[in-house]
């Protein structure tokens, strides 16, 4: 209780970093080809100059905004702001048409706070249960675990599984540029001595993900596949009435489960979570026919759905540092540049980071609420914001956030190159999170399986004789058959459609 | 498409091949693992999915029967691009000696002009303000010393 007490003292003393992370995520999940993962990079320049639990809840703030940020630009022009907002346009778009876009961006805005809240309480009260089992892993567990934690490589990509997994093993590669972890002795350094210290994670977060996507938007503005928006859109009112929140509860409810289980699921994420809560909500439905005209139910199920996947995504990533998607790939990297390593000594060294990031994460939901209704009247600005002055901001900020980490030219080079690589990665369908994976988890791996081996004294049944590095292995066996099931089936769609 | 995952397999095959030819040089140990075996699983495993990838390019192409489409952007997006990138790259290498507030408004001004900015006023105070607020707040807030130029 005395925990809960300093985390609510301190959470509430530095309550304007809270503020800052939930507005920063509604505008930047707002805008489309702007996500999270975007968001929390362009703050990291910032974030390591501030307190570790600031920085924390400043994230998870940003998180929770831009799952909300992301219907306004669903409801309004029909583009989803974030991938997991796709599912929004079904229903946000019609009822934006029919002059309804406040009713709808409302609607979503109360589903996404309690989602939020049922996915937080969810957080609480399952995360320091999971890592107390996970105190008891030694290093063979820890390396299936990591085995496992890998395989989501291969569902973050969005175009082909070999392209996925490859993508992750260039992680793996680079992340042996350096020093060998057990020995200390040098490797792939090729004579180059700025690679003794390998690559550091913040500029090659900072070229992968914000650089690569300003020369994608300079390619798609030049090419006119993105339109500077010039037109005002009707808000009308914004709270759905009593009686119309008695009839969707239901749905909100069911979503909220169903988006905090696939949250908790490594390798899902919002997207998933949004469209199967549209596709349940629409089953149970009195009135199903209503759904894709502009059913409030339809823009209730997908956003109650995708909030409720940040609790869930946050459970595997606090207590065992494997991340869910791609923003919590993404925050994973940015929680190590600031100094915090998750997992579940996390839990016991530091339970006080962890309390705070509780309670920062509950009042990041109720914060989203007011900070959300004043977004959706200010919505038409926040879209309208000139390409011109946006990206040239964000590129220059990039390049300043890559040099402030360690003073250094090169690592402005190093996001310049990165950002080269990530752009040409994009447009050929392999991912960028992916590599981030492999960075990340390719050196933790690569130590546990040393001081596997080390205390078994070589012997290599050592990786399979425990119950739960089975249990690790065959879920990583599992995850590659379900991201192969989806691009197989991806891929019979596209050829149906051609 | 598939031109262009026939190229980038082979680029990742020839890293991958790079990197084994890093092993070489290793030393041998008795503590643990062999220092050579977790980079050659990763080293081969990357290999075996740049030549999968080399064959599906191989395969894709044999099947689509339409020439192949458009993989590289050209005329005025490439020339776009290859500005911004020079631009990055200039500012790479004139940060240290220009100094950041006379480089950072220039690239900033070259983006917003690629961005489709037109008006001179707004491109210059804007690119001027912006530039001169972040050397403020990195400078005084969060004290990184950014490169000073004879002028700044």
């Amino acid at each position: 209780m005395e925990g809960i007490i300093n985390a609510l003292v301190y959470v509430l003393g530095n309550l304007h970093f809270l503020i800052i992370g939930v507005a920063a995520g509604i505008i930047v999940g707002a805008i489309p080809g702007l996500s999270g993962s975007t968001g929390i990079i362009l703050m990291l320049p910032f974030l390591i100059y501030i307190d570790p639990p600031s920085a924390l809840i400043m994230m998870s703030g940003l998180f929770c905004g831009s799952m909300f940020g992301g219907s306004i630009a669903s409801i309004l022009v029909s583009t989803p702001g974030t991938p997991s907002a796709a599912a929004t346009v079904l229903d946000g778009y019609p009822l934006a048409k029919k002059g309804q876009a406040g009713k709808a961006m409302g609607t979503a805005l109360v589903a996404s706070t309690m989602g939020g809240i049922f996915s937080t309480l969810c957080l609480i009260f399952l995360a320091p249960q999971l890592a107390k089992i996970a105190l008891k892993f030694g290093p063979s567990e820890y390396f299936a675990l990591m085995i496992f934690g890998l395989t989501i490589m291969a569902s973050v990509s969005s175009s082909s599984l070999t392209k996925g997994l490859l993508s992750g093993f260039l992680g793996l590669l680079l992340s042996m540029v350096g020093l060998n972890p057990t020995l200390g002795t040098e490797r792939f350094t090729f004579g180059v001595t700025r690679f003794l210290t390998g690559f550091s994670m913040m500029p090659v977060l900072i070229g992968l993900f914000a650089i690569s996507e300003v020369l994608t938007q300079l390619e798609l503005f030049s090419e006119g596949k993105i339109i500077q928006l010039s037109k005002k859109h009707k808000i009308g009112s914004i709270m759905p009435t009593r009686k119309e929140m008695k009839g969707l509860w239901k749905v909100i409810l069911g979503s909220s489960v169903l988006g905090t289980i696939i949250g908790i699921i490594p390798a899902t994420g919002g997207a998933i979570a949004s469209f199967m809560a549209y596709n349940e909500a629409k089953r149970f439905s009195k009135d199903p026919e209503s759904f894709g005209k502009g059913a409030l139910a339809g823009v209730a199920a997908s956003e109650a759905a995708n909030n409720a996947t940040t609790g869930g995504a946050m459970i595997p990533l606090l207590t065992l540092g494997i991340p869910g998607d791609v923003v919590t790939s993404v925050m994973l990297g940015a929680l190590m540049i600031i100094g915090v390593q998750p997992g579940p000594l996390l839990f016991s060294q530091s339970p006080q980071i962890v309390t705070d990031l509780f309670v920062g994460f509950m009042l990041a939901q109720f914060l989203m609420l007011v900070m959300g209704y004043l977004s959706i009247r200010a919505s038409n600005l926040i879209l309208r914001v000139p390409f011109g002055v946006l990206y040239p901001v964000i590129l220059c900020f990039c390049l300043l956030g890559a040099y402030s980490l360690g003073n250094s030219v090169y690592d402005v080079g190093l996001a310049f190159v990165f950002g080269i690589v990530g752009y040409f990665m994009k447009k050929y369908g392999f991912s960028a999170p992916s590599v981030i994976l492999g960075l990340i988890l390719g050196p933790i791996a690569e130590q546990e399986l040393s001081k596997a081996l080390i205390i078994s004294h070589g012997d290599w049944t050592v990786l399979v004789r425990s119950p739960l590095s089975l249990m690790f292995y065959a879920f990583a066996l599992a995850s590659l058959i379900y991201s192969l099931g989806i691009f197989r089936k991806k891929n019979r769609a596209a050829k149906s459609m051609s | 498409m598939g031109k262009i995952d026939i190229v980038c397999g082979l680029i990742t095959g020839a890293l991958a091949i790079l990197f084994f030819i890093g092993t070489l040089s290793f030393p041998k140990s008795s503590i643990g693992i062999n220092p050579r075996v977790y980079p050659f699983v990763v080293i081969f495993s990357t290999f075996a999915l740049s030549m999968t990838l080399v064959v599906q390019g191989f395969l894709k192409q044999k099947r689509t029967k339409s020439p192949p489409a458009r993989t590289l952007p050209r005329g005025t997006t490439a020339l776009k691009l290859i500005a911004i990138a020079a631009g990055m790259l200039i500012y790479v290498f004139t940060l240290e000696p220009l100094g950041y507030i006379i480089v950072t408004p220039l690239l900033m001004a070259l983006t917003m002009l690629l961005f489709g900015e037109r008006k001179p006023l707004k491109i210059v105070a804007l690119s001027v303000l912006v530039s001169i607020a972040l050397y403020w707040v990195f400078r005084s807030v969060f004290r990184v010393p950014l490169p000073r130029s004879v002028i700044w």
